[in-house]
């Protein structure tokens, strides 16, 4: 069967960009888009691949990352979709990527001019588990009143002596809208500020849509008295020996054996000694 | 002692002269019911105004168009804010909610609407002095056992959630949260009537020096006239949403010159 170049229709995609246009001018703000069904179900990207469809031309280079690896079961479907109903060039190297759509990781490598992250995001909105009501969020990103989060981070810090949020770490947008940098880990956060790529980000169930254009200050929130700390493995990569990765955890056996590897597979191939 | 922040907020010189509140010809109606008719008030720094009255009189939807949470039909409500004595209606959302989160409190009566249940107190406590900006963890916390202090609630109970607080402690705890921005205005909403009498008792005295401690400006509106005795100045008394009789404490109560108010205070249960 054909399908038009990206899978969506023309029309989908203009608006989409039109969307996504609007997002650029006002960083870190959530827009809401005509997001389509996508063949395939809620929480698999269906956010990150429409904004890829949208803006992807036949001259751009995809890698898709999925928990920071090429080879994962999401990052390798995703590529083959727009593989097929694009037909253009895939990567799994970054430096050669210029649309990189990721799920949970920023790639070690440093970004470049010219280069577009697409973030997947669950939930657009970082006040959700504070605010169950969307009318009242909206409100609260209107004023600028972001005193709810920072009751969490207190109550982080007077429970646990930290704040114990690894990922989907709140971060302050060009210093006026509060934003959730989708579900990557608090240690990849600071690769957010001032990255010269493009970063957009798309939630395909909740229909949202956000963006941070490049050169942008991306700060995390945090107290005078408690800054911005995330936590990172204390072992180097079991396979490239990298220090200065972020790892997954792996455990070998039974008796709780453990090994950590750069989570970024990219990254850890070209450090290999 | 935090003083660092109390020489902002303590009444102006010329706020002291004039009244911070200002209420004109107010009239409410809910659809075709009139709940409000042609209702005036003053309110001046340093004194309590207890507006009192049966249930359905009127109080509790005066009070919230005082405090700008309902739009009068008719009539308009003045306020001190930043920029002098300003129409309510004219305020920006974001002015007038400025104003209700620093420069107003609000203390209702069931604390548990006020409260965030699932925070821990010290938490509940400093959530206005973050809203200000404040964003130091330590000093915030300071704060924290500072007014914990001064509501008279342990201060080992820092931390604790305030499902596991007496009701008697969860109005405490409001009012700390409420009264740690140091407001000039405060408005209070039936405060003690969810307590037992001894517990009022010990909330009233709290408050009574609370308030004329930071000499703030009050509007209690109770149906309790043992509780408007106690803390007010002067009182107001409201019937099918009009202000029937209004005057010095000891006047309205010992001398009372109408009909419903004669009623009112001679049906208090003697003690």
């Amino acid at each position: 069967m054909d399908y038009n170049f990206a899978y969506l229709d023309e029309q989908s995609k203009r608006a989409i960009r039109r969307s996504l246009l609007k997002a650029v001018a006002i960083p870190g703000h959530q827009l809401p888009f005509a997001s389509r069904e996508m063949p395939l179900p809620y929480g698999w990207g269906t956010g990150g691949i429409q904004l890829t469809a949208a803006i992807i031309g036949k001259n751009d280079v995809l890698k898709v990352i999925d928990q920071g690896a090429d080879d994962t079961t999401n990052a390798v479907s995703i590529r083959q979709f727009f593989a097929r109903v694009t037909g253009v060039a895939t990567t799994t190297k970054t430096v050669k990527a210029s649309i990189i759509q990721t799920r949970h990781r920023i790639p070690e490598t440093p970004l470049q001019e010219g280069q577009i992250m697409v973030y997947q995001v669950p939930m657009p909105e970082p006040l959700f588990k504070l605010e169950p009501r969307r009318t009242e969020t909206r409100i609260l990103h209107a004023l600028g009143d972001y005193s709810l989060m920072y009751l969490q981070l207190y109550d982080h810090i007077t429970r646990y002596g930290r704040v114990a949020i690894g990922y989907d770490f709140p971060v302050m947008v060009h210093d006026r809208y509060l934003m959730s940098p989708s579900p990557i880990p608090a240690f990849d956060v600071p690769k957010m500020h001032m990255s010269p790529a493009l970063q957009i980000f798309g939630a395909g169930r909740e229909k949202q849509l956000y963006a941070v254009p490049p050169y942008s200050r991306v700060v995390p929130l945090a107290f005078d008295d408690y800054p911005f700390a995330p936590l990172q493995a204390q072992a180097p990569c079991a396979i490239c020996g990298s220090q200065h990765s972020y790892k997954d955890e792996i455990i070998l056996d039974d008796k709780g054996t453990r090994q950590y590897i750069c989570s970024d597979t990219d990254y850890c191939e070209q450090h290999r000694c | 002692m935090l003083t660092s922040s109390s020489p902002a907020h303590a009444p102006k010189p010329t706020t002291a002269l004039g009244p911070v509140l200002i209420a004109q010809n107010l009239y409410f109606q809910f659809g075709n019911q009139i709940v409000l008719r042609d209702v005036s008030l003053e309110v001046f720094p340093g004194e309590v105004l207890a507006i009192v009255g049966e249930s359905g009189s009127g109080k509790s939807t005066l009070l919230n168009l005082l405090y700008g949470n309902l739009t009068p039909s008719q009539g308009i409500v003045q306020a001190i804010s930043t920029t002098g004595l300003q129409p309510l209606s004219a305020l920006s959302q974001q002015t007038l909610r400025q104003l209700q989160r620093s420069r107003w409190g609000y203390v209702c009566q069931n604390p548990r609407d006020a409260l965030r249940m699932t925070i821990s107190a010290s938490g509940n406590i400093i959530e206005r002095r973050m809203a200000m900006g404040l964003r130091h963890y330590g000093t915030l916390r300071q704060e924290a056992r500072h007014w914990l202090e001064k509501v008279e609630i342990d201060p080992a109970r820092l931390d604790d959630l305030p499902e596991t607080f007496s009701g008697g402690m969860l109005q405490r705890l409001q009012i700390a949260r409420t009264l740690i921005s140091q407001p000039a205005l405060l408005y209070l909403d039936e405060p003690t009537s969810g307590l037992d009498v001894s517990v009022q008792a010990a909330l009233l005295d709290l408050l009574r020096k609370l308030v004329s401690k930071e000499q703030m400006a009050v509007l209690l509106v109770t149906h309790d006239l043992a509780v408007a005795r106690l803390l007010a100045q002067r009182i107001a008394v409201m019937r099918h949403g009009e202000i029937i009789e209004a005057g010095l404490a000891d006047q309205v109560l010992d001398d009372p010159q109408h009909p419903y108010t004669q009623l009112l205070v001679s049906s208090v249960l003697p003690a």
